[in-house]
């Protein structure tokens, strides 16, 4: 659930992104033209500082993000560490049997070495 | 009354047989099943930490494009060459932000795919085929040894033959407990995280749309609009432009769907927490990866070609 202050923000967002749309509407821009050449300066400063606050708050909430997924790093880490383990296990397993193999089959030469024929 | 129980002991015996057997084959038949959720939830998992850098990437390169167009905009009233490079020097700082935070959320994305990757390998892993292999081998040479091996027998079958079968059920329930165990263990983690990605796609849905609205809007101010409104002849290729640029606007609407993906995983991962068949929540996904992934095609070729 978001914040007062991140519901505020996004309130904020919504109406200088709107302002800065207005600057791409013909019937605004053909209004702005028809200004004195100050009042076209200021509504230009005011047109940056709109976008620059949109991208500051936007900038604030992915670092947000970033930060949040990053404190779910340690627990992730450890998940993928025991999957290693788990696989590791799984290939131990491999490994004893194939040695079970072949002391069995080094037992079978010993026995045919000394002359005891196998049963086949 | 002896050959009765008799009778009766025998058929036990067949009926523990038949049991055991159907026991085995539920067990394998739950443990395979299970193992292949897994693996579906894993492979999509993938896909989706793939896609969403080349996301990431598309918005960073759309807010430096509706910057641009901006500071290109506003830089024919505001003359003053301290005040031009103040806002340029601001500009670039807020893109490098940006730019530092969606590097730290692809790590973060890198390693939830490394989790996801560890998820496929085990519940892919084959050594359940090559145990059956080795086990084999060693009762083939242990018959070989010894007579007694040889005739040994499990029910009607030879001991070598059903350890052969045997293993990789014993290996798959092995695998599967493991799973489990990491799932459980992750589970609080891995899903606050893919609900994080849930307010990250949203969040990039907002910011990618409004960039490419800024961007497209000057663009077809100055192309389209202000031709139109002023004085002289159109451009020959007005009306191919203004057509074109009109779709690219309206194309926008499509974004908030292919941003669902995340939404769409975390059902999935509580599908497969809840043991639950998952299969459709992971075919929506993957079609809203897919949409994710052309878009962000679409919108990186189309600046390329602008850039260009």
């Amino acid at each position: 659930m978001p914040t007062e202050n991140e519901k505020l923000a996004q309130r904020t967002r919504r109406n200088l992104q709107e302002f800065r749309m207005a600057f791409t509407d013909i019937r605004f821009d053909t209004a702005l033209n028809a200004l004195p050449e100050e009042d076209q300066k200021r509504a230009a400063r005011a047109r940056f500082g709109a976008a620059l606050a949109v991208q500051r708050i936007d900038n604030d909430g992915f670092e947000s993000i970033a930060e949040q997924l990053a404190a779910q790093a340690p627990r992730i880490r450890a998940g993928i560490a025991e999957l290693d383990e788990a696989l590791d296990d799984l290939a131990q397993a491999k490994a004893i049997i194939d040695a079970v193999a072949s002391a069995i089959n080094l037992v079978g030469r010993a026995l045919s070495l000394v002359g005891i024929p196998l049963p086949i | 009354m002896i050959a009765l129980y008799r009778t009766g002991a025998v058929c036990n015996r067949i009926m523990l047989r038949c049991f055991s057997i159907v026991l085995l084959l539920f067990l394998a038949s739950c443990s395979t099943a299970r193992l292949g959720q897994f693996s579906q939830f894993a492979a999509t998992g993938q896909i989706y930490t793939v896609a969403l850098p080349k996301v990431l990437d598309v918005a960073l390169q759309s807010t430096i494009e509706a910057n641009s167009s901006e500071l290109v905009e506003t830089r024919e009233k505001i003359t003053d060459p301290k005040e031009r490079a103040d806002k340029l020097a601001a500009s670039d700082k807020e893109i490098q932000r940006r730019a530092q935070a969606f590097q730290a959320i692809k790590t973060q994305t890198n390693l939830l795919g490394a989790y996801f990757t560890g998820l496929a390998a085990l519940a892919e892993s084959d050594a359940g085929e090559g145990l059956a292999k080795s086990t084999q081998d060693a009762a083939d040479d242990l018959a070989k040894i010894s007579k007694v091996a040889a005739t040994l027998k499990i029910g009607e079958a030879p001991v070598k033959d059903v350890l052969g079968d045997v293993v990789p059920i014993v290996v798959a329930a092995f695998q599967r407990a493991k799973l489990e165990q990491v799932l459980k263990a992750t589970a609080e983690s891995v899903g606050r995280s893919i609900d994080i990605h849930v307010a990250l796609l949203d969040q990039l849905g907002v910011a990618i749309r409004g960039e490419q609205a800024v961007a497209i809007g000057i663009t077809k101010l100055k192309e389209v609009d202000r031709k139109y409104r002023d004085a002289g002849a159109l451009p020959e290729k007005w009306k191919a432009r203004r057509a074109e640029l009109l779709l690219e606007q309206a194309r926008l609407g499509e974004l908030g769907e292919a941003l669902k993906a995340a939404q769409k995983l975390k059902l999935a991962f509580v599908d497969l927490v809840e043991n639950k068949s998952s299969s459709a929540s992971l075919t929506l996904l993957l079609q809203d990866i897919q949409r994710l992934i052309s878009l962000a095609e679409r919108i990186s070729g189309k600046s390329q070609t602008e850039g260009a």
